[in-house]
């Protein structure tokens, strides 16, 4: 059960009971929490428009789905589990209808890279290959994981979501949570080793 | 972020923290300094030895931190755009406004629950059979003004005694019936 501390478990009730002051309470929701979600879905989706989008209908389902909010759980793990949900969605739509996407490399330009990064610092067009290149793999070996594995791993790294927390998201235990994290940052090792130096990316 | 100190599981440290170089340093000299003042293991466990455990520790540490430093690569997600709020809550208000454009009117809402619903149709049971029985009633009523009407008419007609001579009668009218020539003559005397 949540504490009565639990501030977004109040502002959320507040927008469940409607009125005058829901709007604000979900405004000072989002402004807490848009970051954090579009963070997740960029890592789930790496397509910052369709991200942003995507957030702000998370945020729109929290505001539809408020009248069946039951405070059994912390706030954040009700939010992200709806921002997982319409990730898998997005995912499957896109498995159903494959777009083509501008960031990936045309056939016909083997050598371009996945995706431009831009670096602040000065460095030798070596390096910033390499980088791309690295980049470009993690990329995709992180988007070969399997789902629960990505978003265990994400939501650990990005997010200061508790085991519990991460566990109720994606309806597991604590100990296949962690399992799951372990599980998935063994396969990016060895899927990366060859581009992985010790310690540091050269 | 400095850990304040490095007593958890390091993998669980480098998991959930961004360590800058420094702090990873430190995390591993201390967390090496922990294993070789580890108790030695018992005998016949040569894979458990304080120098291959450190040796393995090592290299997983080193893999562990190469792999942060390789997501770390990945381009930082984008800031939220300005006008965010502003569009969820036009969203919001149009949803809001094509909800109640099509809102169903009331009666269809209250038919929703279910004893509204059989109210409604014993309700309209009751009003048809009421409609019914007037309808029924009337015409009975109609049916017997009808009848009363046609006894009052009755007894306006001559009593039962004017029919004993009916033959005589009848034998009177069909001989006192115009004969076509007698219009034929009242014709020319006419002129």
């Amino acid at each position: 059960m949540v504490s009565p501390s639990d501030a977004d478990a109040d502002l959320m009730y507040r927008v469940k009971r409607g009125g005058p002051d829901a709007h604000e309470a979900l405004e000072a929701l989002v402004d807490r929490w848009r970051q954090p979600v579009l963070n997740f879905i960029f890592r789930s989706l790496p397509d910052a428009g369709e991200a942003e989008d995507l957030a702000n209908v998370v945020f729109f389902q929290l505001w539809k789905t408020a009248a069946r909010y039951q405070a059994s759980a912390r706030f954040s793990t009700f939010l992200f589990t709806i921002a997982r949900n319409l990730c898998l969605n997005e995912i499957r739509r896109r498995g159903r209808h494959p777009a083509e996407s501008l960031d990936e490399p045309h056939p016909d330009d083997e050598g371009h890279p996945y995706r431009q990064i831009s670096s602040p610092d000065e460095v030798s067009a070596d390096v910033q290959l390499q980088r791309d290149e690295l980049v470009a793999k993690v990329d995709e070996a992180l988007s070969q994981l399997p789902e629960k594995q990505r978003t265990a791993l994400l939501l650990c790294r990005d997010t200061d979501l508790s085991y519990d927390e991460i566990a109720e998201i994606l309806g597991t235990s604590v100990q296949a949570t962690k399992s799951l994290i372990h599980r998935a940052r063994e396969i990016l090792k060895s899927r990366l080793k060859p581009y992985l130096k010790t310690g540091q990316w050269q | 972020m400095k850990p304040k100190a490095y007593d958890g599981d390091w993998r669980e440290i480098l998991r959930r923290r961004h360590l800058s170089p420094d702090q990873l340093a430190e995390l591993k000299s201390a967390t090496a300094l922990k294993l070789a003042n580890a108790p030695v293991p018992p005998v016949g466990d040569p894979g458990a030895a304080p120098s291959a455990s450190l040796r393995d520790f090592e290299s997983e540490f080193d893999a562990e931190s190469a792999l942060n430093a390789a997501l770390d690569l990945l381009p930082a997600p984008p800031s939220v755009s300005s006008n965010f709020n502003a569009r969820l809550f036009a969203a919001i208000e149009a949803d809001r406004r094509k909800t109640s454009a099509v809102r169903p009117p009331f009666w269809s809402r209250w038919l929703e629950t279910r004893w509204h619903r059989l109210w409604a149709c014993s309700f309209a049971t009751v009003t048809v059979g009421l409609g019914l029985w007037w309808q029924v009633s009337i015409g009975q009523r109609g049916s017997l003004a009808q009848s009363v009407a046609d006894v009052s008419q009755a007894a306006s007609v001559p009593g039962v005694a004017l029919l004993r001579d009916f033959n005589a009668i009848a034998a009177l009218g069909a001989q006192s019936r115009v004969q076509p020539s007698d219009v034929e003559l009242m014709a020319m005397l006419s002129k």
